[in-house]
């Protein structure tokens, strides 16, 4: 399943909201990635995840399959509406 | 023997003796090395333990320098833990191991090359600099597998005296002060971080030294003097003896400092003066007791992000400012807004290219351009202010309308915090650093809109000289006692006299014991300066009469030329302190102490 999800906060996916997506998906045991602009990336690499270069405003898809997908794509909706904790 | 002299710039007093290190990574070789089917487990198992021994050093490192700067700074290692368990890196570098039977720090450098191979597209500075940060866990690894399992961690060397071409901000907060016990570098300047975080340590420094990583070699030893800037290659045994002699000398100078410790800054005819503290560093707060130092005259807030990868927010801003104000109290504590810009760009913010950053878009811009950033810090320094002895300055104030627009951010957000029921001191003062040439010319008007001043010399000296302090072609040209910037000084504390405000003075020229004649002639009230040369001034001042100052002072304000001025102090401060072993910041070579 996937979901489109917006990034919000000033700075866009750097380190810190890397940090955040990627201790959540190791969480869960679904498969998760992340594809933005051609690119797809494994979502529990903070290498891959910062290697998007998401910026402020830029739209990603998530992709998650397996046991968990639904409530990790939960999760990880409401750290993206929260801007990472970020302004 | 071969006993070398060479000079630099001495930025942090003392002299040390040990060995050398040069802070020259080392070229990793990494040779392919196919292995046996049956090898293969026992390579991943080897593997695995360098991986351990990686994470137990990242968190050590990640430790001391959160006991340093601050959680926020350490938090960039959290990314280096994440990188240790990446899929990409030592997930793929398992991989290799096992289906291309490599061996592992073979397998690791590959995958480190894809990851970089991929993310050649990014276009983006600010997400490519995360490469270094793969760099140093990839490097931390494959020494770790080379060296069988050992980790480098922060520190396993013994005391010595490092070398290196210059150190970044971070570096510089991450040395380990406890085997450093000197540092030599080819780059940087008297105002330089590097300087002042050696000062606010107490690691004697020289910097400066043009081919440093040439002239001295791994593990000779070296005698480095930061009293007079001269770092001792190999010293024969005349120079040992007359150096321990000297070391017995500062010992002895000591106690004399340790004595006045608890005293107040008072002339001999009765004049106080305040010496307070520049605090950069959450770890300097435990040894402002030892300096004697009248409360914090300058907080540099921005030093508590700048290591770090984002904004710190207002909880953790509060949390600090109030360790601060209860570290001092009831002395005060003066919290400057954030000076970032310039040479200080912290990791999680952006700035633009810009030909002249120092005349460009730092410190007070930045905030005025960052309503949400600024009022985040302005709401935490006025939750801080209950503790009562909490004052807020903004720095770089360059005019009227400016200094307006930032008192007018100010009222709004006392105003929501009186919405919300919020408590901050009614009392608090509200003063500005005077370090932009307009500034002083304007002084007077200024002065009826605050309840201090405080003089940044460092940058007031380069904006009125127009020399900047990091050029070397042109570094011999920032003079601190340029009568220009003499008179700058002079204008201000006249404007602040007039409107009945304070005036103090937190620029690298409040801890020059030549220019404090005329310091105390000019009529500052406070001087601010790095907590371990409080005792030393103090010492001065306490042995000085404001009369003779002022003297001095008329003398030479009437002088037109800054060589002059130079020589004329460096006279005073000889035939009033000749005996002294007194540090002096920059101090002209082979001046003899």
């Amino acid at each position: 399943m996937t979901r489109e999800l917006q990034v919000e906060n000033e700075l866009g996916i750097h380190a810190r909201p890397a940090q955040h997506i990627v201790k959540i998906a190791s969480r869960y045991k679904a498969d998760f990635f992340i594809v933005k602009d051609g690119h797809r990336i494994n979502g529990k690499s903070i290498l891959g995840v910062l290697m998007l270069a998401a910026e402020q405003g830029s739209t990603v898809l998530l992709e998650a399959d397996g046991e968990g997908a639904t409530d990790l794509l939960d999760e990880l909706e409401q750290l993206f509406q929260d801007r990472f904790y970020e302004s | 023997m071969r006993e070398i002299r060479i000079e630099g710039i001495g930025v942090s007093p003392g002299i040390v003796i040990g060995e050398v290190r040069l802070h020259a990574r080392r070229r990793l070789m990494v040779r392919p090395r196919p292995l046996q089917e049956e090898q293969i487990p026992g390579e991943l198992a080897r593997f695995e333990q360098a991986i351990e021994k990686s994470r137990k050093g990242i968190l050590k490192l990640s430790q001391m320098v959160r006991r340093r700067l601050g959680s926020d700074s350490a938090n960039i290692f959290e990314a280096h833990l994440l990188m240790l368990e990446d899929p990409m890196l030592t997930g793929r570098a398992r991989e290799i191991i096992s289906q291309d039977h490599m061996n592992a720090d073979f397998a690791l450098l590959s995958a480190m090359s894809e990851v970089q191979q991929a993310f050649r597209d990014v276009k983006d500075d600010f997400f490519l600099q995360r490469l270094v940060d793969l760099e140093d866990v990839g490097r931390r690894l494959i020494e770790s597998i080379q060296s069988g399992g050992e980790d480098r961690g922060g520190s396993h060397s013994g005391p010595h005296i490092l070398i290196a071409e210059d150190l970044s901000p971070s570096e510089a907060a991450c040395l380990d002060t406890k085997s450093v016990i000197g540092l030599v570098t080819e780059k940087g300047s008297q105002t330089s971080h590097t300087a002042i975080l050696c000062r606010s340590v107490g690691v004697p420094a020289v910097v400066g030294v043009p081919n440093a990583l040439e002239q001295i070699k791994e593990g000779e030893v070296c005698i480095l003097d930061g009293n007079q800037g001269l770092v001792l290659v190999d010293p024969d045994s005349s120079t040992m003896l007359e150096y321990s002699a000297r070391r017995r000398v500062i010992a002895g100078f000591q106690r004399d400092l340790d004595r006045i410790r608890g005293e107040r800054a008072c002339t001999l005819d009765g004049h106080e003066v305040e010496l307070s503290a520049n605090i950069e560093l959450p770890g300097e707060l435990q040894h402002l007791e030892l300096s004697g130092a009248n409360g914090i005259g300058l907080f540099r807030s921005e030093y508590l992000f700048l290591a770090a990868d984002t904004m710190p927010g207002e909880e953790t801003q509060f949390r600090e400012y109030r360790r601060a104000a209860r570290a001092v109290h009831p002395r005060r504590l003066i919290v400057r807004t954030f000076d970032l810009g310039g040479d200080k760009q912290p990791g999680g913010m952006k700035f633009p290219h810009e030909a002249n950053p120092f005349l460009g878009w730092r410190a007070i811009r930045v905030s005025l351009d960052r309503p949400a950033m600024f009022r985040t810090q302005l709401r935490a320094i006025l939750r801080a202010s209950v503790e009562g002895n909490v004052q807020l300055m903004f720095p770089m104030i360059s005019g009227v309308a400016e200094l307006r627009r930032a008192l007018t951010e100010l009222d709004k957000v006392k105003a929501e915090l009186d919405a919300e029921g919020v408590a901050w001191n009614r009392e608090l003062k509200t003063g500005i650093m005077i370090e932009v040439p307009s500034a002083v010319l304007v002084a007077d008007q200024l002065a009826t809109m605050v309840d201090f001043f405080s003089i940044g010399t460092n940058d007031l000296t380069q904006y009125t000289l127009a020399v900047d302090r990091n050029n070397h072609t042109v570094a011999h040209l920032y003079q601190g006692l340029h009568p220009a910037v003499l008179r700058g000084i002079r204008m201000t504390v006249e404007a602040a006299r007039r409107a009945g405000i304070w005036v103090g003075l937190c620029g690298e020229l409040a801890s020059d014991p030549a220019a404090l004649m005329v310091l105390l002639g000019l009529g500052l009230d406070e001087l601010s300066l790095s907590p371990v040369l409080v005792p030393e001034i103090k010492l001065l001042v306490r042995s000085l009469r404001m009369e003779d100052c002022r003297t001095f002072t008329q003398r030479v304000l009437a002088m037109s030329d800054a060589d002059e001025i130079h020589a004329a102090c460096d006279e005073a401060l000889r035939a009033q302190f000749g005996d002294l072993p007194l540090w002096r910041p920059g101090a002209p070579r082979g001046d003899n102490r």
